[in-house]
């Protein structure tokens, strides 16, 4: 009697904690992205790893307990349809890169919660009533205050004395209140360096060359390119167009240097996808929405392209380059 | 004991002797043996119970201690911006060090992270420049600022903290002004983002191994390891009213040790672990 039951427990001991492994297991979670970059752009990589690293550091793994559901949207106009998808397979979390895909999620969900990487202006773009206690659905993390309008306005005049007229171009139909965010910092720079200041609305890809054509034409041309979905996608073509017609400009991220354009000023993209994860992570383990904050990043980044800026014919002063956090040669 | 039967008696009365004396013999022994045990006990259980009572003394003493040296490394977190600020009061307050002052101050931002915004008032409490970290540069403004308390108190105190305030209802900030080593030197100002205190905070609760976190003087969480908290504008009144209390994890129990943090009228406090 006493020899079977220890037989049984030994024999039911691996069973049994087997089981109760099975049973504590959670479910495989899903989660939802929806980029509003194409799969092939050069950014995307770095996006989705920063992403994953980030969720890893929180114990998810594609492998084990996590299911990621990436979409890409080769423009604007796939968002619609690519965000009504990814809200019909009810994902756990659904992450968007920026706030005008947390826009396009949030007409097909309410319930569940959506975290942007990045955006300008939440509560302008209607996606948060407040930083502190996002009510809805909704939260993430913010890159550009209205102010930094100004801020590339007086880098770009530091860096280029010679500027006499500047240019912000943006896609009234993308950009953070149709491009009325950075505007009014925007036009006060220009006015204090005693520059001319012009808003350069484009709503295609073809109306950038006439446009930034336009522009180089004039004497003492520089560029802004404020954060927007659609300076990201047409980036290409922007920084190219910038280098052919000789305009020096400042673009609001990183990346934007190191594919070629001139300086860049503002927060660290790759970073924000990490952070991201541990929103994701919280909210994967029962945290709400309304407990967590928008956050806004405070470190911001200044970078140039000394190989741009030779292009450019610019010879960059010593105070400049050493204001600078990286230099690219 | 039998009573040794008659015939026998003779004989077995020896042995009834020898019975007797171990009979008493381990009487003895066991009295003796008890008496000793309990003084043993006794003397254990009073040595044990003074012991307890000075280790947790000692460990009060040593977690009091711990929590002071964790309130003094915030104050030390402020104390150093202000180091790197004293740079800025050298520089002669006068138009023609514009923009060597400028300068000087950029390179402060870079090497300070937590401070958003830089700003000199020249002695008469006018502000010359404004630098941003966020924002285009103000030269020149001439704004009044001798009757605030940043140049009032600067001036008289050589230094002023001011209360913690909220940018956007969510970032904790405050206003920390120094004045130079003469009065016509004027007085520096930054706005300090604390929540880039949140390095020190996690890498106490780390070390000590719970949660630290601290409070301002009107008792509103300013920084913790989870920045959540600091961004939610949470008050340790809000925990009266049924919140989660700031100390997270399983062994952790609300509350604590503090210690005031030295300048600041902030106070640090540590989740205490239940086990």
């Amino acid at each position: 009697m006493r020899r079977r039951a220890i037989f049984r427990l030994i024999a039911g001991a691996p069973l049994l904690s087997w089981a109760r492994a099975a049973s504590t297991q959670p479910a495989l979670k899903t989660v939802g992205v929806l980029i509003a970059l194409p799969e092939t752009d050069p950014s995307v990589s770095a996006r989705v790893a920063g992403f994953e690293t980030g969720l890893r550091e929180f114990g998810w793994s594609a492998a084990r307990n996590i299911q990621l559901r990436y979409r890409f949207a080769e423009d604007t106009a796939q968002l619609p349809r690519l965000a009504g998808e990814l809200v019909a397979s009810a994902p756990d979390v659904l992450v968007a890169s920026s706030g005008i895909v947390a826009a396009a999620l949030l007409r097909h969900t309410r319930t569940i919660p959506i975290v942007f990487v990045t955006t300008s202006d939440p509560i302008g773009d209607g996606l948060v009533t407040s930083l502190a206690r996002p009510d809805g659905n909704v939260t993430g993390f913010t890159n550009s205050l209205s102010t930094m309008g100004g801020k590339w306005v007086e880098l770009l005049k530091q860096a280029v004395p010679d500027m006499s007229r500047v240019g912000m171009i943006f896609n009234p139909d993308t950009a953070p209140g149709g491009g009325s965010y950075f505007l009014a910092s925007f036009e006060e720079a220009a006015k204090s360096n005693a520059l001319r200041g012009d808003t350069l609305p484009v709503r295609t890809r073809e109306e950038i060359e006439p446009t930034l054509t336009t522009l180089g034409r004039a004497p003492g041309p520089g560029l802004i390119v404020v954060p927007d979905n659609f300076s990201a996608l047409h980036r290409d073509l922007i920084i190219a167009q910038a280098t052919k017609q000789r305009i020096p400009a400042i673009y609001p991220f990183r990346y934007f240097a190191a594919e070629g354009g001139f300086m860049s000023y503002g927060v660290d993209l790759p970073d924000l996808y990490k952070r991201t994860a541990s929103y994701v992570d919280r909210l994967l383990k029962g945290a709400k929405v309304i407990d967590l904050p928008v956050q806004a990043s405070s470190r911001l980044h200044l970078v140039i392209n000394l190989r741009a800026a030779k292009a450019l014919g610019l010879t960059l002063s010593r105070t400049m380059l050493a204001r600078a956090d990286e230099i690219l040669e | 004991m039998n009573a040794p039967v008659a015939d026998g008696g003779t004989l077995r009365q020896p042995t009834g002797a020898i019975q007797y004396c171990g009979f008493l013999l381990r009487r003895y022994a066991c009295w003796l043996t008890l008496a000793v045990a309990i003084v043993l006990v006794a003397s254990r259980t009073i040595e044990g119970w003074l012991f307890d009572q000075s280790q947790k003394s000692l460990l009060d003493r040593v977690q009091q201690q711990q929590t002071e040296a964790a309130a003094g490394r915030i104050g030390l977190f402020v104390k150093e911006i202000e180091a790197q600020m004293r740079w800025l009061t050298q520089v002669p307050s006068n138009a023609a060090s514009l923009d060597e002052w400028r300068f000087e101050s950029v390179r402060v931002l870079r090497q300070v992270p937590a401070i958003t915004e830089l700003a000199r008032i020249d002695s008469t409490g006018r502000e010359q420049v404004w630098v941003s970290r966020i924002a285009a540069d103000i030269v020149g403004s001439q704004t009044d600022f001798s009757h605030e308390p940043k140049f009032v108190q600067a001036m008289a105190n050589k230094h002023y903290y001011s209360p913690v305030y909220f940018r956007r209802d969510s970032e904790p900030y405050m206003t920390l002004a120094i004045a130079g080593a003469s009065a016509d030197h004027g007085v520096v100002v930054a706005e300090v983002n604390l929540k880039l205190i949140r390095e020190v905070i996690s890498e106490i609760s780390a070390t000590l191994q719970r949660t630290a976190f601290v409070v301002d003087s009107r008792g509103r969480i300013i920084a913790h390891p989870d920045m959540s908290l600091v961004l939610r504008n949470t008050g340790l009144s809000h925990l009266a009213h049924g919140e989660k209390p700031p100390c997270n994890g399983i062994h952790q129990q609300p509350l604590t040790m503090n210690a005031p943090v030295p300048w600041l009228g902030w106070t640090l406090m540590l989740c205490q672990p239940t086990n």
